[in-house]
């Protein structure tokens, strides 16, 4: 009775060993009815590419967990052009991943958290291996066989930086695939990128692949300064996965992939003195991001009748280097390099009952990481800087008394120097229980997890400097400030949820608490040793300013930011209806957040960025996805409504209770069709694609005096299909939609970069199967 | 046997000195330390500016002279920024309870440097061996006073 209960429900989530069962070849059509899930019934596009179905292979996850997700197939991920992780942007209800700045920079914001630098809110997994650097979530997409996106907090089972969901990649099995993968793609802006993998499977039980990419583009966007595109990039990647079942249920999985990136980037626009339009892009100093990760994972899984036990084993090596002219404008102003080098390493032990026969099902886990980040963030002030950021604020005081008198600075540039050392390194021990009863399924989990992070910071600037009026020549000034903080969380997780199955569907209730870890505010320090260089030099000439603001982040103690919580409630239900060809969610949440983590720039002229704990937040809203599939036409839809506001927040002079969250959209939408059409003998068929997809408004600050309005980008492709290629026409952004995908304050201008206008491109897929 | 002689020597040596130094009464000279006060400012225009809790160190810096320097002080209302100021070579004479100061066209240093716009002139006053500090002068053209205690 039990089983056949599940039967609807664990349709969304094919386990493993129905992912044994998977079809040797891809082009072996007659396989595709082995499993029919409802992703496969329902994607016209399966029977040309690898099977659809879910190969949750995720030892942590169960598919009766009572849980909003949103699973995406490859041939999904194929037509709706899903090329890295900020394209599951839309197509999952309520999750905005917008596309700015740099590679680096891959801000997530889901059911109204979010944060753009530091902490992510939400958790990367890649074949269960964590990506602990958010810095590094942003990838070319290759032969990424599913995706899932599980929304709402999951810190229960995967602890820090969960808060707002998890998305886990699974990459394309040399046990489930064996042949050759060719791709090219070319497209506006000289966008080039070709890929090409190889599986093979020597015997039947090991497996390897070795995977390749590389992209380039012009870019969108000109620097007027220079008159040349300031958003260029080339991207190089590398995987090899090997798969291994050994003797006794026992199973190794080993995946190595190295990423690296170099691109121009941070296409920042400054608001005009209407505040209604732009400036162009024009700054003198150069931008560009370099990136170069390594990870190594390690899965090794024994499964037994009744028990299953998984080690996973990760090393991440991140070592990357960010320059930007941060003040974006054609002036020597100040400009910027950080650099970080950071190794990482991970382990996770998971045990879980497997016996679906017994009612009651248990995991326990065990997991740890350590990282440390040496981090160096020189801050180079130029002439103009040093003229209107330091001089114009000292002189200021010293004209109201000595109107032609001046401290003077020699240097025409100097450097803030900003060295910092981060190590961290987390502990936690988690249990989830899921009791069956008949139709009903309870799930209780709790996991303890106790963080340290510590930071070393070395800073220093040094200059002459002198006052006309008493002071002949220059005078050295040097200012240093190091030490070192350190800061330590524990938290409790719990999760618990019910689930009611019944004949097309369930429905469920649950309430977890997410966290976000604290950290350190690095971002910071050129504003707090200009402030100390200024104090050093009045102390120095015996002058103290009267009414100055002491800025609340002039000392290191200062610039710590406390964990994130929150607490999600939910109810929702998966639907399958008409025989299966219909596939529907719906969730209801409310988000009660303590604390809850912003980025803010200090008032004034300053030059830095940091993080902020807002006092209470809440957010509540809907969410739904759909998924109708009849003969040859399939419909994807979801649309998301989130409503997050301050309940308390008061930033120092202003309460900000009862605002939007600044950056979190209120509704996002996303509608595509696909229509195949069998053509016969030149080609075999022809597959139309259509997809339009929207979100906003959002607000950009906590004033919410700047808004983005809602906006909608229109995409299609048509794809002709012939044996073992496809070739495809696509567009993107079709009707020219100009809209703002970021919003931020430097130097106390406004700036905000403008979404990538219409794109087209044609590609070439090859498919050569060796089995 | 040869080691206890040199140590009791020593001993004796040493509980001799403390004697004479105890026995001994210091020369009373001018009382050198922080104080705090108060700074009345004659503005010239009929009104008079003052400001309290305004810190002043005097160190001697020869047989005859002192040093003084006023933290953070201003001398109008209207000054935006508070300054140390630092006067140098004030001569000093001693009687049995106090010591008298004077000063006479002395360059102060202020903001890195000497300030001769605001030369000082007529520096007299008087500091106590209890501690009280009072002196009046002209700085620049402002008449200019301090009184005040030593912190202890």
């Amino acid at each position: 009775m039990l089983v056949a209960l599940t039967t609807v429900a664990e349709a969304w989530h094919t386990t493993e060993t129905e992912q044994a069962r998977l079809p040797k070849s891809a082009e072996n059509t007659d396989a595709h009815t082995l499993i029919k899930t409802p992703a496969n019934r329902t994607d016209t596009l399966s029977t040309y590419e690898i099977p659809e179905v879910v190969v949750n292979t995720s030892p942590k996850q169960d598919a009766s967990q009572a849980i909003s997700t949103t699973s995406v197939g490859m041939a999904r991920i194929r037509s709706e052009r899903i090329e890295a992780v900020r394209d599951l942007s839309l197509i999952t209800p309520n999750l905005y991943i917008p596309d700015y700045g740099s590679k680096m920079t891959s801000s997530i914001y889901i059911r109204g958290i979010g944060a753009r630098i530091d902490q992510p809110a939400i958790g990367l997994y890649v074949d269960n291996i964590p990506y602990l650097n958010k810095n590094n979530y942003d990838f070319g997409f290759y032969d990424i066989r599913q995706v899932e996106v599980l929304r709402g907090p999951q810190s229960s089972l995967y602890g820090r930086n969960t808060i707002g969901g998890v998305i886990n990649l699974y990459t394309l099995s040399p046990l489930d695939y064996q042949g050759v993968r060719i791709g090219v793609e070319y497209g506006s802006a000289n966008t080039f990128n070709g890929r090409v993998s190889v599986y093979e499977k020597p015997n039947d039980s090991f497996g390897y692949s070795v995977a390749a990419y590389y992209d380039r583009s012009d870019g969108f966007f000109k620097n007027a300064y220079d008159n040349r595109n300031c958003d260029w990039s080339h991207e190089f990647g590398f995987r090899n996965r090997i798969v291994w079942l050994l003797r006794n249920s026992w199973s190794i999985d080993n995946t190595l992939s190295i990423n690296n990136v170099r691109q121009g980037g941070f296409p920042y626009a400054q608001v005009d003195s209407t505040g209604k339009g732009t400036l162009p892009v024009c700054h003198d100093d150069p931008c560009s991001y370099d990136r170069f990760t390594l990870s190594e994972g390690i899965s090794i899984r024994h499964t037994g009748s009744e028990m299953e036990f998984s080690s996973i084993t990760s090393y991440q090596y991140t070592n990357d280097e960010m320059v930007l002219d941060q003040d974006f404008q054609p002036r020597p102003i100040f400009t910027l390099i950080q650099s970080q080098n950071e190794h990482a390493v991970t382990q996770d032990f998971v045990f879980r009952t497997r016996n679906r026969a017994k009612r009651w099902q248990t995991l326990c886990g065990l997991f740890g990481f350590f990282k440390y980040n040496d981090m160096r963030a020189p801050v180079t002030f130029k002439r103009a800087g040093i003229d209107e950021l330091i001089l114009e604020n000292i002189n200021a005081g010293i004209h109201h008394i000595f109107p032609d008198e001046d401290i003077l600075i020699r240097e025409n540039q100097f450097v803030i120097t900003d060295n910092f050392k981060l190590p961290t390194w987390g502990a936690a021990l988690y249990h989830q229980s899921t009791l069956h009863l008949n139709r009903w399924t309870v799930t209780a989990g709790i996991r303890f997890d106790y963080e340290h992070a510590a930071m070393r910071h070395d800073n220093s600037a040094e200059l002459n400097y002198r006052f006309t009026m008493t002071m002949p020549e220059y005078r050295p000034l040097v200012t240093t400030m190091s030490g070192k903080e350190r800061l330590s969380f524990y938290e409790f997780l719990p999760r618990l949820s019910a689930s009611y199955r019944f004949q097309s569907g369930n429905l469920y209730a649950s309430v977890a608490k997410g966290y976000k870890a604290g950290g350190f505010n690095t971002q910071i320090f050129s504003d707090i040793l200009q402030s100390r260089m200024m104090n050093d030099m009045m102390e120095d000439l015996g002058v103290y300013p009267e009414g100055s603001p002491s800025a609340s982040y002039d000392n290191a103690s200062a610039t710590t930011y406390k964990p994130e919580h929150n607490w999600n409630y939910e109810i929702g239900g998966h639907f399958l209806l008409f025989d299966g060809s219909l596939k529907a969610d719906l969730a209801l949440f409310y988000i009660d957040c303590r604390n809850q983590q912003l980025t803010v720039f200090p008032p004034g002229k300053s030059t830095g960025r940091m993080m902020s704990n807002a006092g209470r937040t809440r957010s509540f809203g809907a969410e739904t996805a759909i998924s109708y599939s009849i003969a040859d036409f399939t419909l994807n839809g979801s649309y998301g409504y989130t409503n997050a506001r301050f309940l308390s927040y008061n930033s120092g002079t202003t309460s900000y209770a009862g605002n939007y969250i600044p950056y979190a959209p209120t509704h996002t939408f996303a509608l595509s069709g696909d229509y195949s059409i069998n053509v016969g003998k030149w080609i075999d068929r022809i597959l139309l694609h259509c997809d339009l997809r929207g979100a906003g408004p959002f607000y950009w600050n906590e004033e919410n005096s700047l808004r983005q309005p809602f906006y909608s980008l229109l995409g299609a492709s048509v794809s002709i299909q012939k044996q073992n290629w496809t070739l495809s026409f696509w567009g993107s952004n079709l009707t020219g939609t100009d809209y703002d995908v970021f919003y931020f304050m430097s130097i106390g201008n406004s700036f905000v970069q403008h979404g990538k206008p219409r794109q087209l491109g044609v590609s070439l897929q090859i498919n050569i199967n060796t089995l | 046997m040869k080691k206890f002689a040199l140590l009791s020597l020593l001993f004796c040596s040493v509980l001799f000195g403390c004697e004479k130094s105890e026995s001994e009464t210091p020369e009373p000279d001018v009382k050198e330390g922080t104080y705090v006060g108060t700074v009345t400012v004659d503005q010239t225009d009929g009104t008079f500016f003052s400001q309290e809790n305004v810190s002043l160190t005097v160190t001697k810096t020869s047989d005859q002279t002192i040093e003084m320097k006023m933290m953070k002080v201003k001398f109008a209302e209207e000054m935006p920024l508070t300054l140390d100021m630092t006067v140098s070579g004030i001569a000093y004479t001693r009687s049995e309870t106090k010591s008298l100061i004077s000063g006479d066209n002395i360059i102060p240093t202020a903001m890195g440097g000497e300030f001769p716009a605001y030369t000082i002139t007529d520096m007299s006053g008087e500091i106590t061996n209890e501690g009280a500090i009072r002196f009046s002068m002209k700085c620049g053209s402002f008449p200019l006073s301090f009184e005040g205690t030593a912190q202890k």
